[in-house]
């Protein structure tokens, strides 16, 4: 797998591509800034949504457990899966039981994570996403690149010819509604004849022991109560104690992502129809490991709406796929090195700091100061050499002044003869993209010594 | 150890102690002005359109002249000379693929984001259909109106249903190149009509 700045510099060879991710994302970033500045008490929102947070964490067991009598008294079957294996095997006894074949699945980042589909297409079910975002991914044989927009990294013109070549479309100049269209029309088939219909799930209730459902095209919907059977799959930090709570959650979800004052289906289940079967799978996966970790725990009450990727400027440049892992930007960056630090140990270093994502947080995770406590971790157990030999010099230099003075005067005077592959060799990282500055002829000590001490 | 027991007892061991006050009150207090005007306001910025009735017996007028010509469902019994397609005796919701147009009376309607609250009473137990016809006509009291999604959870109380979804508009996608399509998998057009 390519590092973080590996895979950023890759994407960045295409500087007109670079820009129109950038502004793409921003427009999105724009659209929340409206609609969050027309709510009264937004701060006061976040601060509640926050609250409920640090409540389920520090009783998830008692709500795990309410959640899973309620729901079991309203007729839904609750599975546990410690981990990602366990999760797939679990879906796919629920299939075999009805021998299905066909799956319809609405977004479910939770899937991602566990590799659901390839593991359920190699023993031979059809698989189909039906957000219009993840299917254009699924026909490419790509992972999607943001968890609210899975395809954000895509021009239509390479979704025009994609589905020329997969669905037998004709041409259309990458004509948006035309090309939707398309998709809704073939899914329609795949809607009405399927066997099991999956979901993931935006919010589990405790005091219910239902479930909602966040979807702007209505696939969920339209898999679900047509399918014999339902199966919805969460993380465990879903949950929320109260159906009161939803409507926090529910004010702040949309206008955090893409600045809609709410999506346009929020479907809440609680028993299956009649006829119907329905499943609940919760998961671990890596979450009470990253649960037992005080810096990072707070991690765990993202509602997945993206803000922080929309807002940041690293993810703008450098794009979904450059971290390589199911949840890409901030987040992803501070979500992904619980499950593997050695894999990911380049991701919490895929940030300026500068905070935006930690301003624009739904739920108020203080994203950039849990990267900064990343990268003290990580350099602990995954020390990069060459910077940490850089840092030993450069302490060295700092602690003695006339080593200090000696060294930058000749580095003024050889920065200026030396030729320009020296100087911006692979050593100089900094200089990648950048120009150094024009050297001084002097430093500031000699400036002020002849300007200032004898001139007051 | 089954999953169940391993997950719950390494939560319980691994659980933080964080203070938490939750206020959901602050939220709560009524507003009762301006409640029709913002509501059409979010429906127009969600792609839905909306009629104003200020005499209710121009209703069936409207709706015959919606539904005309085309298979439709009523759940409302607002139309005398025409008749919809009979869901009483439906074997399985896919024998709803051909029906055009839903007419159903909405619940609760919230005025910051012109959501309607469609339980499965309001749907005759058939969850599917505000999302398989093409154009769905919602009507709504306004005296059923308000402000915030919290008033709307407090309008509807305990969850006496086995289904409900707050509907906002048409479905839409923005999935290529952030441009907005109305008519995804769900509705393509959507009209709520205040009465």
């Amino acid at each position: 797998m390519l590092t973080h700045p590996e895979a950023a510099a890759s994407f960045n060879k295409d500087e007109d591509r670079v820009n129109w991710h950038d502004k793409s994302l921003w427009f999105v970033r724009n659209k929340r800034d409206l609609a969050v500045n027309k709510i009264p008490k937004w701060e006061a929102l976040r601060e509640t949504a926050s609250q409920i947070k640090f409540n389920v964490l520090s009783n998830l067991d008692t709500y795990l457990e309410e959640f899973e009598g309620k729901a079991k008294a309203n007729g839904i079957q609750v599975h546990w899966a410690v981990d990602g294996d366990e999760h797939n095997r679990i879906v796919k006894s629920i299939l075999d039981k009805h021998q299905a074949k066909k799956m319809v699945k609405s977004k479910s980042m939770l899937t991602e994570e566990c590799h659901l589909n390839p593991y359920l297409e190699k023993h031979g079910i059809e698989v189909v996403d039906t957000d219009l975002g993840e299917r254009i991914v699924q026909l490419a044989k790509e992972p999607p690149s943001h968890i609210v927009m899975p395809a954000i990294h895509k021009k239509k013109e390479e979704i025009d010819e994609l589905f020329q070549e997969t669905m037998g479309t004709e041409p259309a100049n990458g004509d948006p509604q035309y090309l939707t269209n398309a998709a809704r029309e073939d899914l329609r088939e795949k809607f009405l004849n399927a066997d099991v219909a999956l979901t993931g799930v935006n919010f589990a209730i405790a005091d219910t022991g239902g479930f909602v459902v966040c979807t702007n095209e209505g696939n969920a919907d339209m898999g679900v109560h047509l399918a014999p059977v339902h199966i919805a799959c969460m993380g465990m930090e879903k949950l929320i104690p109260k159906l009161e709570h939803l409507g926090v959650f529910l004010r702040l979800l949309a206008r955090s992502a893409t600045g809609q004052s709410i999506t346009t289906y929020s479907s809440h289940f609680v028993k299956p129809r009649e006829g119907q079967e329905m499943h609940i799978v919760i998961v671990d996966n890596g979450r009470t490991e990253q649960l037992a970790r005080k810096d990072f725990l707070n991690s765990l009450k993202c509602i997945r709406c993206g803000a922080c990727m929309n807002t940041c400027p690293i993810y703008r440049r450098s794009g979904g796929h450059s971290y390589g892992s199911v949840v890409p930007g901030p987040i992803g960056s501070i979500l992904s090195p619980n499950t593997d630090m050695k894999k990911f140990s380049t991701l919490p270093f895929a940030s300026t700091l500068c905070g935006s994502c930690s301003d624009v947080c739904p739920v108020k995770i203080d994203i950039h100061s849990q990267l900064y406590k990343w990268r003290q971790v990580i350099m602990k157990e995954h020390p990069d050499k060459l910077k940490k030999a850089a840092m030993q010099v450069n302490g060295k230099v700092f602690k003695y002044p006339w080593l200090y003075d000696f060294l930058g005067g000749f580095a003024r005077k050889a920065l200026k003869i030396m030729p320009k592959g020296i100087i911006y060799s692979k050593l100089n990282a900094w200089g990648k993209q950048r120009d150094l500055p024009e050297v001084p002829e002097t430093n500031f000590k000699s400036w002020y010594k002849k300007n200032r001490r004898n001139n007051g | 150890m089954d999953s169940r027991t391993q997950i719950l007892e390494k939560v319980r061991k691994n659980k933080p102690t964080l203070e938490s006050h939750i206020d959901i009150e602050q939220f709560e207090e009524t507003i009762d002005e301006g409640l029709v005007e913002k509501y059409k306001l979010s429906l127009e910025a969600n792609g839905g359109s909306c009629i104003d009735l200020s005499n209710s017996s121009e209703l069936e007028n409207i709706l015959t002249k919606e539904v005309e010509g085309q298979s439709f469902v009523d759940l409302t019994n607002s139309l005398s000379e025409i008749t919809g397609k009979d869901i009483s005796s439906l074997e399985h919701p896919k024998e709803l693929a051909e029906v055009k147009v839903l007419i159903a009376k909405g619940k609760v309607g919230v005025s910051e984001n012109a959501a309607i609250w469609m339980d499965e009473e309001a749907l005759s137990a058939v969850r599917v259909l505000p999302f398989i016809v093409e154009r769905s006509i919602f009507i709504i009291e306004k005296a059923n109106l308000v402000a915030t999604m919290h008033q709307a959870y407090q309008k509807i109380g305990a969850l006496n249903t086995g289904f409900g979804s707050f509907i906002a508009g048409p479905s839409k996608t923005a999935d290529i190149e952030q441009n907005l399509v109305i008519g995804a998998h769900g509705t393509k057009s959507h009209l709520v009509i205040l009465v």
